[in-house]
């Protein structure tokens, strides 16, 4: 909505503030820019909300699911595009809509890596790289949003890493009501921040905990030890954010 | 469910209740499209700064989609997404601030210089300077009220005060505002004398 509010009367205003203020000129319209920027970060709260059933499935069909899962986001991504450019011919909806379909064609192949639990994904890249992606492939984030609870954590949390269905896709990390915690790297920071060794596995979950945004977060040790933490979306180096745990989990 | 492109007739709180009933993203999305540039003009006239307002109206936005439940049907849906975005603005703009004040950096900020407060200095940048250095409750008042045109009572349901607050706020504003562009003098001499 850009038309212009009525002229103000001047009857109550003697300093004539009002008039100057109203005749100031208008911003203009939301560059496009940030148009398709905004555009992604719905797309992309709106998938995580696609994607939390699937999760919830028997685990011995997941695997058929996620391929599923793949496809339909891949789909109904470009479809949104599409619709966007029909309804409102806008080309910089279609270019948001391109890029998320790009994404998702990525993170759909990360999730069928990841419908085997006890191999963590390397969603990361290429391990050589430097150590810290080499720590982000040992990392796996997903989001399942559950709802967690400090009494029921061990259990919950071994059921989570049992089947933590398919990893975040890259731009999740970009919204900024997730956070860096929804990246591999974003995770292992927070891992460290809980004094979890760099040779541990990670597995980070983002889900509730009393309505509240929390992650999940359990490390495996070399030795197959696991540990679960519950900790604010917000951990990062420094500021781990404890709300429960640590609590050791019963060996798989 | 109704084909898409019926979404331009339903209202926005239509919109609303489809987006809670759980649709592809559709209905927000045209939420986003209908209010997307006024709410990109409360940002940049709260902020005074173009990557600020942009940072706040998209936090406002996906905050917004993911608390849409909190919409609870008593204002209009332009004046609930006011709310969202006038405090992720004032929300960063307290803590942009706080961290300039630490840097004691202002360049990262579209304020204008004051030194350069003189006769020819362009209106929109004197004004924007004075209106900074009002309080943020008579800012607040004069950006949603003087400039953006909401009503009295609209503005107290964004700003989240009694219609009265806001209606002494604009009028205490509005002569603090005069007094301070008189300081630095506007309007021009010459102007006064060829409109007295």
């Amino acid at each position: 909505m850009t038309t212009p509010p009525e002229a103000p009367h001047d009857e109550d205003d003697p300093t004539g503030m009002r008039q100057v203020l109203h005749s100031l000129p208008d911003p203009g319209p939301m560059p496009p820019d940030l148009v398709a920027r905004i555009t992604a970060a719905l797309e992309a709260e709106r998938r995580d909300t696609v994607v939390i059933p699937l999760i919830q499935r028997p685990r011995r069909v997941w695997p058929r699911y996620a391929a599923a899962a793949a496809v339909a986001s891949v789909a109904l991504a470009g479809g949104l595009a599409v619709i966007n450019v029909l309804q409102h011919g806008s080309a910089d909806s279609m270019t948001a809509g391109a890029t998320i379909q790009a994404e998702s064609t990525t993170g759909g192949q990360q999730d069928q890596a990841a419908s085997s639990p006890k191999a963590p994904v390397a969603s990361g890249s290429n391990a050589t790289r430097d150590t810290a992606y080499s720590e982000a492939a040992q990392t796996s984030v997903h989001m399942s949003n559950r709802s967690y609870a400090a009494q029921t954590l061990a259990l919950q949390a071994a059921a989570t890493v049992a089947n933590p269905g398919p990893t975040t896709l890259p731009l999740v990390g970009e919204s900024p009501s997730v956070g860096p915690i929804a990246t591999p790297i974003g995770a292992r920071d927070c891992a460290s921040a809980l004094g979890v060794p760099t040779s541990s596995a990670v597995v980070a979950d983002l889900g509730t905990a009393e309505g509240e945004a929390v992650a999940l977060i359990v490390a495996t040790d070399e030795g197959g030890a696991r540990t679960a933490y519950l900790v604010k979306r917000s951990c990062h180096s420094g500021h781990p954010g404890i709300i429960a745990g640590p609590v050791a989990l019963a060996a798989s | 469910m109704a084909l898409p492109a019926s979404l331009s007739e339903l209202s926005d709180r239509e919109l609303i209740e489809r987006h809670l009933a759980g649709d592809d993203g559709s209905a927000f999305g045209e939420i986003f499209r209908r209010h997307r540039d006024r709410m990109y003009a409360v940002a940049i006239r709260t902020t005074g700064n173009t990557e600020l307002a942009a940072d706040c109206v998209q936090d406002a936005f996906v905050s917004a989609f993911r608390r849409a439940s909190s919409y609870r049907g008593e204002a209009a849906v332009t004046t609930w997404l006011h709310r969202i975005v006038v405090n992720a603005c004032l929300d960063r703009l307290r803590r942009e601030r706080t961290v300039l004040r630490r840097s004691a950096d202002l360049g990262e900020l579209d304020l204008p210089d004051r030194r350069d407060d003189h006769h020819g200095t362009d209106l929109r940048l004197l004004v924007r300077s004075a209106l900074e250095s009002l309080p943020e409750g008579q800012r607040m008042a004069l950006i949603l009220v003087d400039m953006h045109g909401l009503s009295v009572v609209e503005a107290a349901e964004v700003l989240g005060v009694a219609a009265g607050t806001i209606k002494s706020r604009c009028s205490r504003g509005r002569e603090a505002l005069a007094a301070e562009l008189a300081r630095r003098g506007y309007p021009p001499s010459d102007r006064q004398e060829g409109t007295g």
